[in-house]
């Protein structure tokens, strides 16, 4: 065996070390706090009463993990959250369809958006950052926002569905690579434009209680 | 009378490398068992790698490499991203960096004639690696938007007048028959799988040139696309007749193969068209 191929082989073993001590000290399983999400979205939302919805089951495209509620009898007319979890970052087929696919593949076309939308914070906090949308069906018409977390952060950069290397660095700074895909839908005459202040505040604490929710 | 196993260099490399990749190739097969069409063009290509791989074998040959130092810096470099990329589960970089990895090492064993005798499965081992979900959201997306805008003029003289709702086209008296634009039956959730199919037709075709094969890989996934268009009107027409047979699953199964054999030919025409022996 040459010189320079005893020097590969260390290097690739000395890589697999390095891999299994990452994989024995810093991986964690994670998890997301669905009691706790539940119980702040009541607190957030309580003129609405929601109730806990399920999808059709065994669709391939949804995570393992979801919740999905929807306001019944309440006093708009809709409002729906849902809520996809992913201990690790979504990619391939486990990644969900973005909203602008979802909507017209349930025969709803997109009439407006995707416009990024900013929420303000306290003083020196940062905005926080969310995508929205209008879709119609018929008479029915929705504005949607959406949005990505990741690694229990708030959603502060606007470019949510880029791999960049920020995210990236924080990633391998965090360790973890756990994300969340967030929907909140409402029916658009309740929702005029500028967004009242009382639910930019809704909204701004639902990323929140996202953020803390993941654990 | 005992035998004793002792493993020559090669194989101790290959165990090593085996035991570095460990990680991605679990990943690898965790995607494949979930049997979606996205992965199904990982699995192909990855297997194609293996088959091709394990073939030319015979004809490689132990050579000095050119420049070693410059070999060796890439595959320090690549070990380095592959560990940095399976630390924080970056995927793409993972698979783009263990291609560099298995490549610079054919590099250092074989030379640059190793390199080019294993170029077909370095670049289906390349291929295997997943594609990050917003890639394939953003391109099914384009994909569902655009045929939904081609496919009423296409369909309108034999169905007569159609009602676009989102990805719905609803036909018929009253608007009361329609189809549904979806990826998965369509086959736009499968378009991937077209390159790495291209990549092992023109290794078994035989050898053309690089030109000729790029041009092909290329517009492998437009042939599929095409393929998948085929199938999205024949499956509006038998939807409009009163035909059972014509309407049941068992048809829009056969569409689907029938799509997948219209997808081949396209390649096939291809390469008699582009494809020269050298």
């Amino acid at each position: 065996m040459s010189r320079i191929h005893k020097a590969v082989l260390a290097v690739l073993l000395l890589a697999s070390c390095l891999l299994a001590y990452d994989y024995v000290s810093s991986r964690q399983s994670r998890s997301f706090d669905y009691e706790g999400f539940v119980a702040s979205l009541s607190t957030i939302y309580p003129d609405q009463n929601l109730v806990l919805d399920r999808f059709e089951e065994d669709v391939q495209l949804l995570p393992e993990e979801y919740i999905y509620f929807e306001a019944k009898d309440s006093t708009l007319d809709l409002i729906s959250i849902y809520l996809g979890y992913y201990p690790f970052q979504g990619h391939s087929e486990s990644m969900p369809h973005d909203p602008r696919v979802c909507y017209p593949n349930a025969g709803y076309d997109v009439t407006a958006g995707p416009d990024l939308v900013t929420f303000a914070r306290d003083e020196g906090e940062g905005e926080l950052h969310a995508n929205r949308i209008v879709v119609e069906w018929r008479t029915d018409k929705r504005l949607v926002f959406y949005w990505r977390q990741e690694r229990g952060e708030l959603p502060l950069q606007p470019e949510q569905n880029l791999d960049s290397l920020e995210q990236t660095w924080s990633r391998f700074q965090s360790g973890r690579s756990d994300l969340v895909w967030v929907r909140v839908e409402f029916a658009l005459e309740a929702m005029v434009d500028p967004i009242p202040v009382d639910w930019q505040g809704r909204i701004s604490s639902t990323m929140q209680a996202v953020a803390a929710a993941m654990l | 009378m005992s035998r004793v196993l002792t493993l020559g260099p090669l194989q101790l490399m290959l165990a090593a490398n085996a035991l570095l990749l460990l990680p991605y190739c679990a990943l690898l097969v965790s995607l494949w068992l979930k049997s979606s069409k996205d992965a199904a063009a990982s699995g192909l290509a990855f297997a194609g790698a293996v088959v091709f791989a394990w073939s030319a074998r015979e004809s490689l040959k132990a050579r000095s490499p050119a420049h070693p130092m410059l070999g060796f810096a890439i595959f320090l470099v690549a070990v380095l991203l592959y560990v940095s990329a399976v630390a924080v589960d970056f995927r793409i970089v993972m698979g783009a960096s263990a291609a560099a990895m298995i490549t610079s090492q054919v590099y250092l064993s074989f030379g640059g004639a190793g390199v080019r005798t294993l170029s077909a499965p370095l670049f289906l081992f390349l291929l295997a690696t997943p594609v990050p979900g917003f890639v394939l959201s953003e391109i099914s997306r384009l994909l569902l938007d655009f045929s939904t805008e081609i496919m009423p003029p296409l369909l309108e003289p034999f169905v007569g007048s159609i009602q676009v709702e989102g990805y719905k086209l609803l036909f018929g008296e009253g608007f009361g028959r329609g189809i549904e634009i979806v990826e998965d039956c369509s086959g736009l959730g499968g378009i991937l799988l077209f390159v790495p199919l291209a990549v092992i037709l023109l290794q078994a075709h035989g050898r053309v040139s690089l030109v000729a094969g790029s041009i092909i890989v290329l517009l492998s996934p437009v042939f599929g696309y095409v393929g998948s268009l085929f199938r999205i009107f024949v499956t509006g027409l038998f939807t409009n007749t009163d035909s059972s047979i014509l309407r049941s699953a068992v048809m829009h199964d056969i569409l689907g193969i029938a799509s997948l054999l219209l997808t081949g030919i396209f390649m096939l025409l291809a390469c008699k068209v582009v494809g020269r022996k050298q």
